[in-house]
């Protein structure tokens, strides 16, 4: 059973869990599919032990909201006759439209950054671009640890921000 | 398009962008910190939203510039010095209104060494600047008064100022103006036959080739379009702050302006559209890219688009609308895209 539960969580760490989250991330581009998707996770973490969602919290959170994405997309794709294009369309993780909603978001994303003051828009790209540690960025750029931490959660709120507010910055 | 998100959200977005940072520390996280994150999750559906989503941004934020187009040493050189860089790049961060001023110095210095083509009149004592942009290229200028200018991309300003007077004269493109008031000197933007004047006031001015546009984001501006003939007298138009006016041949039209953000959001080179006509779309791409967009076929030409795109990533409006299957797209690689409608390739 715990190793059931190992297996079923190292699906969000680690390279495949990358996968995984990408697939969801795919599926919260439309608001009302994020909404739908966040409250059907919410109700399943209140009825689960709590004991077992805090060992650990973000994995079991992320495979929770996988899993519903899944069985819906499931759901719908049964509903679909054999052979059908739409089926071909919704399988194919590369359709133009997803990889157009992609660049759309990237762009989205490399627009937010602008808005950063350049030291937080420095701390973040170092991290998540260039993949440097907290810790060797605080040494390059000559500030705490904690500070850095400071930046990197302000940089992403403001990317979340910018996209919630639809566009106007 | 409804403007920032309300109160309560940004409040949850920060809260979830922090969780989310420190859940993707190296060391695990303490018992006591876990079971706050899960507590604070089982609190609201908007929470798991805002997780989930700010997740997927963390995740998406790897490969956010990926030609690796920031230099982040200069960055980091901007955010101690506290100076607004002035770049054209795509990459260049938007000038925030607030900010500007203190990097005055510094944009003045590098607009000077880098745009200034002063002419002298022999006939004239006062000197004629004149400013110019190249294509895609975007610029600064803080004028001898303090006014500040931004220059869109292939615009050509000449400056004229003396003890009486700030004129300037607007030969192409499209300019931001903010001005400082000295109502001893009125400042007038020339745009052709059109004459904008100001107080102390920000207003944007696009000289197209048949019309000028002009929008008033702060406070009034009169504008005067001269006649051609005698015989012909127009009346001065004033507008205030959200007007707009279209002068045409002979014709000035009053309306309401978009909003402040659409009109100058070609500062962060956003390109926004509502039900604007596709022929007219390619023509805004066409002000900022080498490579040009044609559109042939009325219908297609007809077509309307709406959305917000970049202006340097003219690509991404192709591909827009080649999701269509009724248009054909002909690419010479550095010269055009030609997108062929359904009429055109029936003729």
């Amino acid at each position: 059973m715990a190793r059931n539960q190992r297996r079923w969580l190292d699906e969000f760490t680690g390279e495949p869990g990358r996968r995984l989250l990408r697939y969801l991330a795919a599926r919260l581009v439309d608001p009302q599919q994020a909404d739908d998707l966040a409250q059907e996770t919410y109700l399943r973490l209140l009825r689960v032990d709590e004991e077992a969602v805090i060992r650990e919290p973000r994995a079991y959170a992320l495979r929770v909201a996988a899993n519903v994405a899944h069985e819906w997309r499931s759901l719908a794709r049964n509903r679909l006759p054999h052979g059908s294009d739409a089926l071909d369309v919704l399988e194919d993780g590369s359709s133009p439209e997803q990889a157009f909603e992609q660049q759309e978001r990237m762009d989205r994303l490399n627009r937010a950054l602008e808005t950063l003051n350049p030291n937080c828009r420095a701390v973040l790209l170092l991290h998540r671009r260039d993949k440097l540690t907290r810790e060797q960025i605080a040494a390059t750029v000559g500030i705490s640890v904690g500070m850095v931490k400071k930046h990197l959660a302000q940089g992403l709120a403001v990317c979340r921000r910018f996209q919630a507010g639809g566009e106007e910055s | 398009m409804s403007g920032d998100v309300d109160k309560a959200t940004a409040g949850v977005i920060e809260k979830a962008a922090d969780w989310v940072v420190r859940l993707h520390e190296d060391e695990s996280m303490p018992a006591g910190e876990r079971r706050a994150f899960v507590a604070w999750l089982r609190q609201s559906p908007v929470h798991v939203r805002e997780f989930l989503l700010a997740e997927a941004d963390w995740l998406a934020l790897e490969g956010v510039d990926a030609d690796r187009a920031t230099d982040v040493d200069a960055l980091l050189a901007d955010g101690e010095a506290n100076v607004v860089p002035l770049r054209s790049s795509a990459s260049a961060p938007s000038v925030q209104p607030r900010r500007r001023y203190r990097g005055i110095a510094g944009l003045a210095a590098a607009a000077m060494v880098a745009a200034v083509i002063a002419t002298y009149f022999v006939f004239d004592a006062q000197p004629t600047e004149s400013y110019v942009t190249a294509l895609g290229e975007q610029r600064s200028v803080v004028l001898p008064d303090g006014s500040v200018v931004e220059l869109n991309t292939q615009s050509r300003l000449d400056v004229r100022f003396d003890a009486t007077r700030r004129d300037v004269d607007l030969l192409a493109g499209e300019a931001l103006f903010t001005v400082e008031k000295d109502p001893s000197r009125p400042f007038r933007v020339f745009s052709g036959d059109v004459e904008v004047q100001a107080v102390g006031t920000q207003f944007n001015v696009y000289r197209q080739k048949e019309q000028t546009v002009v929008t008033v984001l702060e406070g009034r501006v009169a504008v005067q379009q001269h006649a051609t003939s005698p015989a012909v007298a127009h009346e001065p138009v004033e507008l205030s702050v959200g007007e707009q006016a279209v002068v045409q041949a002979e014709v000035t039209l009053r309306q309401s302006a978009p909003s402040a953000s659409k009109t100058v959001a070609w500062r962060q080179r956003r390109l926004v559209f509502e039900d604007e006509p596709l022929a007219n779309v390619a023509a805004e791409f066409n002000r900022y890219n080498a490579q040009r967009i044609v559109i042939e076929g009325e219908a297609l030409r007809a077509r309307e688009i709406n959305g917000v795109f970049n202006a340097d990533r003219p690509e991404r409006i192709v591909q827009f609308v080649m999701r269509s299957r009724d248009v054909e797209m002909i690419e010479v690689p550095g010269e055009e895209w030609r997108l062929v409608g359904p009429s055109a390739s029936a003729e």
